[in-house]
């Protein structure tokens, strides 16, 4: 707890001082009262001020998936556990630092009867685990003598991916075609038109060839798409040309993150680990963790 | 749902504020800048509802201005009018300004200043009660102004409003400790700096002489001129010695500087009983203080005269109330020796008065004052406090005309009607009589009891004797509004007492009493036995009372009353009154059956479950329990209770 | 009671995924349908197919793909050639239990074909209408990601279904104890049926009929539905429909608890299932849905 008292705070004192020499002097009851009155409410108002921080409860919820240099949401909720007594005009504070930079941000709650939630836009600074300090909640409630500050022993860390850049340039180099055993289809009967079959039951009715089944009279003749094959794709870190690391790491974020959108397997060699290429969530997240704490640990 | 913007809450408890403070001053400045002042303040109003304002620099201008005439027109005379009237002016200049936080705050300092300014004016307890009220209305302002610092246009839903005005507990809070600190804080017993504050209290109708003849009526007013703590006596010998007059002059009675001698003279009283009173005096008597009947001793924060015919003077100027003590006697004193020839004194008369009092002359001096009495008695003369005669020889036309007057005609023309008999006489201005407020076990005296009685020195002593027919009939009051006002009397009577004469001496004493209780014990034992009969049934009303408001606490609680609620609320209560013994607390957005999955104790759970399931049935299928479920569900609830649960704190 | 011992059987078999197995029972007993959003490989198809077995019922499977059309859901007419008419094949719609697979990969317009048989009970193809088999009873699956190329399902769809569920992983022990085992699909396939349709019917009908609610567990309802209109979270609250079905399928709670009544555990247990689907969230608390839907859960007051 840290009170700091402002310009209001040291005219109130003065004036306080100030009729208290007159009431004294000039035993005026009336102004001793004032004078009481003003004591007992710069001595109740600090109390309240402090029970209006206390019983607080904050907690921070970070985004699953957030890229470093683009803007992202985090949920701030407030909880009160003060049984009748609201919380009035709560500020919070805190710092999201990375591994050299770190920003600070502040939100207010105006009234907090049981419990409030803020998003708060929030810009993580660098790739890898950013941390969560130096959390402070101050109020100069209840008449802005003073500033009452809290220090919250709140540390917790995320994971920011690397931030996705398109280099167009370099990406068809470095790509490598994987091969597998079992070839990837985008689904049955899309691709192109492939030849004449005979008909087979519960085949939908618009495949089937009315001028062919004309043709041949006693068997319906359904016609036969190919399937659209679909390569699946390596990355391979290591043989990666560009220079600069984080730019390197930036442009294989963005070919990731395009290709799964495209619906291409997509895997990833690093640093000794091997994804195979896969479209899955999870495996997306396991790509970009690994890019994410590169040479960060 | 409505909402409500924040800042125009603040305009209104700022304008509110403003205006009260601005009336309040009404007493203390010239009218003329007073009626200046008003009207700024409703142009300002204008210009909130146009949103034009008064350019700053104007108003700073304008603001520095009024404080060099200040510093240039002050002395130490006018010291508290002249810088009233400058704070009044600068408030009504403020308003006229578009208020930011800064200026709200200024115009509450002002206000506030204002306040304390005002207090020397005021001795009301309403006064106190308004000034509280502000008090309570500048910290809402003041808490409203936090949230317009944060943002000038914050709106609340009003739903939520009376959330803001649970900042009124600091104020509500401050007052109790502020009475602490009231009693506390340092005094002084004579000030530092001494700054001449003119009295300004109205006139009285009570003056140094008494004059008959010129007022044709007499208005009875209600002003309250004096409370006297003390004890009840009977209702005659109520007389409340003001001023002795002795000197007659055909129209007034005024007092002569001869009779102004030492108090020496005063025989023996010592064995007589004495009557404490303390005295409030509310308004001036010409500076003679009153006193009940004979005065003995006296003390008070002030410096005074005593004269040897029993009038006392103040010799300071005091801001009244002024508080006294005084011890009198009421029953007969020992001899006094004067000077006779002083109380002999007569104007030019008519001889048809001489006639009339030979006639009445006794064969003692007692049996003239008997006829004398016996002539006012029997000879039709009437009490009056209208159509009263007016002329160049009221009393001759009193006495042989009209026969009917107020009390100063009748004493008048008994003093004159003893001197002419060669028997001392004199006469005293004064109040009599008073109600009795027995709450507050003191007297109420009024204005309208003033009263003018005869003194005749007879057998070396001055005795008093009242020939005014009794017309002022005192009754205790009866009717409902009288007793209201006795309340208030006496609440404003304990204001005057605890709070505006609260000085050094009474903080002595409460230091002390508090040092005397934690160092002795034997005042325990003292105060049990001072438990009485009345004590008991104060504690039966306290005791009524706490049961009333948790029944009411109860009733909020649970939305009806337990006594009526239907058999399955009864037990339910019941039952989640058990388990939170056990530590099982069912939160109100729970259902049972998830409140039973709380619970771990397995013994706890099995007839909680049992419980709960026959409950369930009651509760959701709407039905009503009968009294053998209940009778069963109270067992279960017994076994529960008799449950020894082995982690339970003692 | 058949009911029980169906369900005693099937957690047996699929075992640590007991929530999920009485959430289905409960969306069958009020006849509705069943959306689980899950990975694959966590056991949808298994569900689906014990619970048709010991229920006694056929068991019908679709797979969602890109290029599905609405008539391979419905049936479509065949070409006979010895009487030379087109006749009716039932499509694997007709059945009494359906399991769509990944019904977000297939496109709007067979997405929509869906809508019919699972409001209406029956299914129209070339003008003729065809009654489908009672009970009726669709469980769909969707991915939770969304990938590329799928149709994510419209409100109006989702709205169709009684309660959206997901599996989740088995504890690790239950895991374990699969890993060992192994696969159990041929025992599931012979396994013999516990309930028989008629009981089944029986059963819906008791749960829309019997089932007493009383008017403090209206009001609650009434207390969620506004507080979800009011929410701040929410473009859109629960829409009076919505509100049915939650009723609905905290009767059927009810009813599989062995009451006659409707308690508010009914409702609070069922709602986490029955509302995140039918609200609209503002676009930044859409992955909050389940938290969200959680705490106006929460903060309303139970009435006793």
């Amino acid at each position: 707890m840290q009170l700091k008292i402002t310009k209001i705070g040291f005219l109130y004192i003065f004036l306080t001082i100030l009729l208290g020499i007159s009431a004294i002097n000039t035993g005026n009851n009336l102004l001793f009262v004032l004078v009481s009155f003003l004591l007992s409410f710069m001595l109740l108002s600090g109390w309240f001020a402090k029970l209006n921080l206390r019983w607080l409860q904050i907690s921070f919820s970070f985004p699953e998936e957030c890229y470093a240099q683009l803007p992202t949401l985090i949920k701030i909720t407030l909880i009160n556990h003060k049984k009748i007594i609201p919380s009035f005009l709560v500020k919070l504070e805190f710092q999201i630092k990375g591994s050299k930079d770190s920003s600070s941000y502040s939100t207010t709650f105006f009234l907090l009867e049981k419990n409030s939630e803020k998003i708060l836009s929030i810009l993580p600074l660098e790739r890898g685990y950013n941390y969560l300090e130096r959390v402070v909640i101050f109020s100069n409630f209840p008449f802005n003598f003073f500033v009452l500050k809290k220090y919250l022993k709140i540390k917790e860390k995320f994971l920011v991916f690397p931030k996705p850049m398109n280099c167009t340039d370099f990406s068809e180099e470095f790509i490598h075609p994987y091969r597998s055993e079992k070839p990837y289809l985008s689904g049955e009967g899309s691709g192109e038109f492939k030849e004449i079959k005979d008909y087979l039951p519960a085949v939908p009715k618009k495949y089937i060839s009315w001028k062919h089944t004309a043709r041949f009279e006693e068997t319906i003749k359904i016609k036969s798409f190919s399937q659209e094959v679909i390569n699946p794709v390596l990355i391979n870190f290591e043989q990666f040309k560009v220079q600069d690391l984080e730019k390197k790491i930036s442009c294989i974020t963005y070919l990731i993150l395009e290709n799964l959108k495209k619906g291409i397997p997509t895997g990833l060699k690093i640093n000794g680990k091997f994804f195979s290429p896969q479209v899955s969530h999870l495996h997306k997240f396991n790509m970009l963790k690994e890019l994410a704490l590169y040479e960060r640990n | 749902m409505k909402e409500i913007k924040l800042k125009n809450l603040l305009l209104f408890f700022t304008y509110l504020i403003s205006l009260i403070c601005i009336l309040l001053t009404f007493k203390a400045i010239d009218k003329f800048y007073f009626s200046i002042i008003i009207f700024l303040f409703f142009i300002s109003l204008f210009f909130e509802k146009h949103q034009k304002f008064c350019p700053r620099l104007f108003i700073n201008i304008m603001g520095i201005v009024f404080i060099l005439i200040f510093l240039f027109t002050t002395n130490l005379s006018n010291l508290l009018e002249n810088s009233l009237k400058t704070l009044t002016f600068l408030l009504s200049l403020k308003l006229l300004e578009d208020k930011k936080v800064r200026d709200y705050l200024e115009i509450y300092l002002l206000c506030f200043l204002i306040l304390a300014g005002c207090s020397y004016f005021y001795t009301n307890i309403f006064f106190f009660l308004l000034l509280i009220g502000i008090l309570f209305l500048l910290n809402t302002s003041l808490f409203l102004c936090l949230y317009i610092l944060e943002d000038q246009n914050f709106i609340i839903p009003s739903k939520k409003l009376l959330k803001i005005f649970y900042i009124n507990f600091i104020p509500f809070f401050s007052l109790f400790l502020s009475s602490i600190f009231f009693i506390f804080l340092p005094r002084l017993s004579s000030p530092l700096f001494n700054l001449n504050i003119e009295e300004r209290e109205a006139k009285t109708g009570f003056s140094d002489q008494v004059t008959i003849g010129i007022f044709s009526k007499i208005q009875e007013s209600n002003s309250i001129v004096l409370r006297v703590e003390m004890e009840k006596i009977d209702f005659e010998y109520l007389y409340w010695r003001g001023i002795t007059l002795d000197y007659f002059d055909g129209k007034s009675w005024t007092k002569s500087k001869e009779n102004t001698l030492n108090f020496h003279t005063l025989p023996h009283f010592f064995n007589n009983t004495k009557i404490k009173q303390t005295i409030y005096l509310n308004l001036p008597q010409e500076n003679y203080l009153l006193t009940l009947d004979k005065p003995i001793i006296i003390s008070g924060n002030f410096q005074y005269d005593k004269d040897s015919d029993l009038s006392i003077k103040i010799l300071e100027t005091k801001t009244y109330p002024v508080r006294y003590y005084v011890y009198s006697v009421i029953s007969d004193i020992g001899e006094e020796k004067i000077n006779k020839k002083n109380f002999l004194q007569l104007p030019q008369l008519r001889r048809e008065v001489e006639e009339l009092a030979k006639n009445l002359k006794g064969k003692s001096e007692e049996e003239t004052v008997k006829n004398i009495l016996k002539f006012f008695k029997e000879s039709g003369f009437k009490y009056s406090l209208k159509n009263l005669p007016i002329s160049t020889y009221p009393l001759e036309d009193f006495l042989l005309k009209y026969k009917y007057g107020n009390c100063e005609y009748f004493a008048s023309a008994m003093a004159v009607l003893l001197r002419i008999n060669g028997i001392p006489a004199r006469l005293v201005a004064g109040y009599k009589g008073g109600e009795y407020n027995e709450w507050g076990k003191y007297y109420l005296v009024r204005e309208k009891n003033a009263h003018t009685w005869v003194e005749v020195y007879l057998n070396g002593r001055w005795k008093r004797y009242d020939p005014t027919p009794s017309g002022i009939i005192l009754t205790q009051p009866s009717f409902f509004k009288e007793k209201i006002i006795f309340v208030l009397d006496l609440i404003n009577y304990y204001y005057h007492k605890f709070i505006l004469d609260y000085n050094l001496q009474l903080q002595v004493k409460i230091l002390k009493t508090f040092k005397d209780y934690f160092t002795k014990e034997d005042i325990k034992t003292i105060s049990i036995q001072t438990f009485n009969k009345t004590l008991l049934l104060k504690i039966f009303l306290v005791l009524f009372f706490i049961v009333i408001i948790y029944l009411s606490y109860l009733n909020f609680k649970h939305k009806t009353f337990q006594f009526f609620l239907p058999l399955e609320r009864k037990i339910l209560i019941k039952f989640l009154k058990t388990l939170k013994k056990f530590g099982y607390h069912k939160k109100e957005e729970e259902g049972l059956e998830e409140f039973l999955e709380k619970i771990k104790d397995p013994f706890l759970r099995e007839k909680s479950k049992k419980i709960i399931e026959i409950l369930e049935i009651y509760l959701y299928k709407d039905q009503t329990m009968d009294i053998e479920t209940y009778q069963r569900l109270k067992e279960f609830l017994k076994e529960i209770e008799n449950f020894n649960y082995p982690y339970v704190k003692s | 009671m058949n009911l029980e011992r169906a369900f005693k059987v099937l957690t047996q078999f699929l075992q640590g995924k007991e929530k999920a197995i009485e959430l289905c029972i409960l969306c069958l007993l009020a006849k509705g349908h069943l959306l689980i959003e899950d990975l694959p490989g966590i056991g949808k198809t298994t569900l689906a197919l014990s619970l048709a077995k010991v229920l006694g019922l056929s068991f019908g499977r679709i797979q969602g793909t890109s290029d599905l059309l609405p008539s391979d859901i419905t049936g479509t007419s065949i070409y006979n050639r010895s009487t030379g008419k087109f006749e009716f094949h039932k499509g694997p719609i007709f059945n009494h239990i359906v399991l769509i697979d990944e019904i977000n990969r297939t496109p709007p317009k067979t997405q929509s074909a869906l809508l019919e048989p699972m409001e209406e009970g029956q299914v129209t193809v070339d003008g003729q209408t065809y009654p489908l088999p009672e009970p009726f009873f669709v469980i769909a699956t969707q991915n939770p990601i969304e990938y590329y190329g799928t149709y994510p399902l419209p409100e109006a769809q989702l709205d169709r279904f009684l309660l959206k569920i997901s599996i989740g992983y088995p504890p690790r022990e239950v895991e374990k104890e699969i890993l060992k085992i192994g696969s159990l699909k041929e025992e599931i396939i012979s396994l013999e049926s516990i309930l028989s349709e008629e009981e089944i019917l029986n059963m819906q009908r008791e749960v829309k009929n019997q089932i007493y609610v009383s008017e403090k567990i209206l009001d609650y309802l009434l207390d969620l539905i506004e507080k979800t209109r009011k929410s701040a979270y929410l473009l859109a609250g629960l829409s009076t429909r919505g509100a049915l079905s939650l009723l609905l399928a905290a009767k059927a709670r009810a009813y599989f608890y062995k009451r006659d009544f409707v308690i508010p555990e009914d409702l609070k247990e069922i709602a986490p299932y029955s509302l995140p689907h039918r609200l609209i969230f503002k676009e930044e608390y859409k992955s909050l849905s389940k938290e969200i839907v959680r705490e106006i859960i929460e903060s309303t007051k139970v009435p006793i």
